[in-house]
C-alpha cells in the first residue's frame, strides 16, 4: 500500500475516530463538530477511494537520493531524541549533548562543533532563563 | 484638527521615539524568535509601564505588539516557520522564493507591504472614525462566525492540487480545536481523561511542529543550503530595491489587501489570520496568473502582509473606542489600559482624543520604523537562506523547542512537537494544507463560540440577514468559481 494511501486512512480514522466518540456527548457538545466533520469524513472516504484506484504514488518530491537516506533517517531519529533527552536532562544538559552530537554525525569539524553548541548552549540560556525568565526545565532525572 | 495635530505631535518628542525605537526592537526580536508571540511579548512586557505616563506606555507597547507580525514574515519568508498564526499565509509563497533564491526580495516586498500596510490600516481608520460604531455594530456573532468559516474555506480552496485535501486539512485543525472543555456545555471533549487536554491544545507547539520540525528534517537530512542557488549566482531579481518596487508595481492589490485587513480588524473576534488568508485568497482569485500561487510569486507575499499590518489598525479602533477588543493581542492592550489608569470606552475618544491619535501615530510610525530595521539587515538575514543545512537545523532545534516550553513551562508542550512534528511531516510530503489546519485550529474555538450565540440569539434564522447571505455566497464561490472556470475554458476551446 502507498505511504500517501496509508495517511488518508489515519485522516480518515481521526475524523471516524472524534465522530464516534462524541457520540457519547450531549447533542449541543456536538452540534458543529458534527456539522463539519461528517461531510469531510465522506470526502475523506472519497479520498482514499481515490488513493487507491490511483497506481502512482502522489507523493512530493522530495528530491531524497539513495545517498542522502542514512542522512535523513539520521534526522529523523535526531527529533525525538533530543525532545526525550530534554525531557529527561533539562535544556542545560541536553542542549549542548544533541547539538554536539548531531553536528558530529553529520560530519562536522570538532572545533566548529563545540564553538557552535558552546554559543548556542550560552545564547538559549542568557535569552531565556536570563532576560525572559522563563525557568528552565531541570529534567524528569533530576525531579 | 487639534487634537490631531497635538497627538501626532507628541509621537516626535525625543523620549516617545526612543521608548518607540525600543518597542520595535523588542517587538522584532520576538517575532523573529520562533515561539515567542506578540501575545507572550505583552504578557512579559505589561508590568514594565506601569507608573508610566499613559501616552508613553502605551506608545511601547503598540510599538512592541504593532512590529511582531513584521519580525514573523521574515521566520516564514526565510526558514518556513511562521513567528505567528497570521505568517502562516505568507510562507505559502515566501519560502519559495526563498529556495529560488529570492529572499531578499522576498522580504524587501514583505517588509514594505507591512511597513506601508500599517499606514493604510491608520489612515482607513482615522477616515472610518465616524462610522465606526456603524461598522463594528454591523457584524453581530452571526456574521463574525461566518466570517471565521469563509476564511477556513478561502484557504482550504487554495490547496494546489486537491480541494479535498484543503477540507481534510481543516477539518483536522477543527477536530484538534475541540479538544478541551465546551464553552457552553463545561463538559471535556475528547480528552480521554488527560490532564494535560483539559485546557486545550497550545497553539505554539502545534505551529512549530507542523512547519519548523518538517523543514529541520529536510534540512539535515539534505544538508544542503535553504536556497536551491549559491550566494554568488543569485539573480538580478533578488535585490531589495526590485522588492520595494514590487510592491509599489502592485499599488492597486497592496491597497486593496490593505483595506480588507483594516475592516476585518475592526470586526471583533475575527483575528489576523483571517485577515491575512481572506487577503491571499482574494490575491489568488483576482490574479491573471493564479496557478503562480503557491510556487514563489511576489503578490503571494504583499497580499498578506499588507492586511497583517493594517488588521491591527482596524483592532485598535474597537479597543478604544467600545473597550471591545478585536484581537487577543488588543485584550491583552485593554488591561494595559487599566494599568494606566485610562477606560477606554465609548467615552474615551471624548476625553482623551490626542492620546488616541497619539496610539494610532504610533501603530504608523512603529510599523514604517519596524519594517526600516527590517530592511537595513535584510541583506544579513537573507544570508541565513546560504547557510548549510547541516549548521542551520541544529541550531534551530533547540530555540524551537524551548520555544514550544516558554508559554507554559510545561515539558509535554515540548514533547508534543513529535507528535505535531509527524503529522507536519505526512502533511508535506502528501500536499495536504498545513496553513489550513492551523487556521482552523485557531479559528475553530472563536467559530463555536459564536455559533451558540447566534443561535441562542436569533435561531437558525440569523443565515438569513443580509452580510449572512453574503458571505454564504462567499463560501460558495470559493469552491465554484474554479470548475465554473474550468469548464468555460472547455466549451470555449
Amino acid at each position: 500500500m502507498k505511504a500517501s494511501t496509508v495517511f488518508a486512512i489515519l485522516i480518515g480514522l481521526v475524523l471516524a475516530g472524534w465522530l464516534t466518540v462524541g457520540s457519547g456527548y450531549p447533542v449541543r457538545a456536538m452540534l458543529l463538530p458534527y456539522m463539519f466533520l461528517t461531510p469531510v469524513l465522506f470526502l475523506a472516504v472519497a479520498q482514499i477511494v481515490r488513493e487507491f484506484r490511483d497506481k502512482e504514488s502522489k507523493a512530493i518530491d522530495l528530491g531524497i537520493s539513495k545517498g542522502d537516506r542514512r542522512n535523513y533517517i539520521i534526522a529523523v531519529a535526531f527529533i525525538p531524541t533530543s525532545i526525550l533527552l530534554t525531557a529527561l536532562l533539562g535544556f542545560n544538559i541536553a542542549i549542548p549533548l544533541c547539538t554536539l552530537a548531531i553536528f558530529k554525525l553529520r560530519g562536522e569539524k570538532w572545533r566548529l562543533a563545540i564553538v557552535l553548541s558552546a554559543a548556542l548552549t550560552a545564547f538559549t540560556y542568557g535569552m531565556f532563563t536570563l532576560v525572559l525568565r522563563v525557568p528552565p526545565h531541570g529534567g524528569i532525572l533530576f525531579q | 484638527m487639534a487634537d490631531l495635530v497635538t497627538g501626532f505631535a507628541f509621537i516626535f518628542q525625543l523620549e516617545i521615539f526612543v521608548v518607540l525605537f525600543l518597542g520595535v526592537c523588542l517587538g522584532l526580536v520576538f517575532g523573529l524568535i520562533p515561539g515567542l508571540s506578540g501575545l507572550t511579548a505583552l504578557a512579559i512586557l505589561i508590568p514594565f509601564v506601569y507608573g508610566m505616563e499613559p501616552a508613553l506606555g502605551l506608545a511601547f507597547l503598540m510599538s512592541v505588539h504593532s512590529v511582531v507580525y513584521t519580525g514573523g514574515s521574515v521566520t516564514a519568508i526565510l526558514l518556513n516557520i511562521p513567528g505567528a498564526p497570521p505568517n502562516a499565509a505568507t510562507l505559502i509563497d515566501g519560502y519559495p522564493m526563498s529556495q529560488k533564491g529570492e529572499a531578499r526580495r522576498a522580504i524587501a516586498a514583505g517588509l514594505t507591504s507591512s511597513g506601508l500596510g500599517g499606514l493604510v490600516g491608520g489612515i482607513v481608520i482615522l477616515a472610518s472614525l465616524p462610522l465606526l460604531k456603524a461598522i463594528v455594530f454591523a457584524f453581530g456573532s452571526g456574521e463574525t462566525f461566518l466570517l471565521t468559516v469563509t476564511g477556513i474555506c478561502f484557504i482550504a480552496g487554495l490547496t494546489r492540487g486537491s480541494v479535498v485535501k484543503g477540507l481534510m486539512s481543516a477539518s483536522l485543525g477543527l477536530a484538534a480545536a475541540f479538544i478541551g472543555f465546551h464553552p457552553i456545555t463545561g463538559m471535556s471533549r475528547f480528552t480521554f481523561g488527560t490532564l494535560y487536554l483539559y485546557d486545550g491544545i497550545s497553539l505554539i507547539p502545534k505551529a512549530l511542529g507542523l512547519f519548523a520540525i518538517p523543514e529541520i528534517i529536510n534540512l539535515l537530512g539534505k544538508g544542503k543550503s535553504i536556497s536551491a542557488v549559491k550566494a554568488e549566482q543569485t539573480s538580478q531579481l533578488n535585490r531589495l530595491t526590485v522588492g520595494i518596487k514590487d510592491v509599489f508595481k502592485r499599488w492597486w492589490l497592496f491597497i486593496r489587501c490593505s483595506v480588507i485587513g483594516a475592516i476585518v480588524g475592526i470586526i471583533p473576534g475575527a483575528g489576523g489570520g483571517v485577515a491575512a488568508f481572506l487577503a491571499y485568497g482574494h490575491a489568488q482569485q483576482s490574479s491573471k496568473h493564479p496557478e503562480e500561487f503557491g510556487k514563489g510569486t511576489v503578490e503571494g507575499v504583499i497580499a498578506p502582509e499588507s492586511a497583517n499590518n493594517a488588521k491591527e489598525g482596524g483592532a485598535l479602533m474597537p479597543t478604544l473606542s467600545l473597550a471591545i477588543p478585536g484581537s487577543p493581542g488588543m485584550a491583552l492592550l485593554l488591561g494595559a489600559f487599566l494599568v494606566l489608569g485610562l477606560q477606554p470606552g465609548p467615552t474615551f475618544l471624548q476625553e482623551h482624543m490626542p492620546i488616541a491619535y497619539t496610539i494610532v501615530g504610533t501603530l504608523i510610525m512603529a510599523n514604517l520604523v519596524g519594517a526600516g530595521v527590517c530592511l537595513a539587515l535584510s541583506g544579513q538575514l537573507a544570508k541565513i537562506t546560504y547557510l548549510r543545512g547541516t549548521l542551520l537545523a541544529p541550531i534551530l532545534m533547540p530555540i524551537i523547542m524551548i520555544g514550544a516550553y516558554a508559554m507554559h513551562h510545561d515539558i509535554l508542550d515540548v514533547i508534543a512537537l513529535i507528535v505535531w512534528g509527524a503529522i507536519g511531516y505526512g502533511m508535506a510530503r502528501f500536499g495536504y494544507n498545513r496553513p489550513a489546519m492551523v487556521l482552523a485550529f485557531v479559528l475553530g474555538g472563536i467559530m463555536e463560540k459564536y455559533f451558540y450565540l447566534s443561535i441562542d440569539a436569533y435561531g437558525a434564522p440569523f443565515l438569513l440577514r443580509p452580510i449572512c447571505i453574503g458571505l454564504i455566497v462567499a463560501i460558495f464561490a470559493t469552491f465554484a468559481l474554479g470548475p465554473i472556470k474550468v469548464l468555460i475554458r472547455r466549451l470555449r476551446s
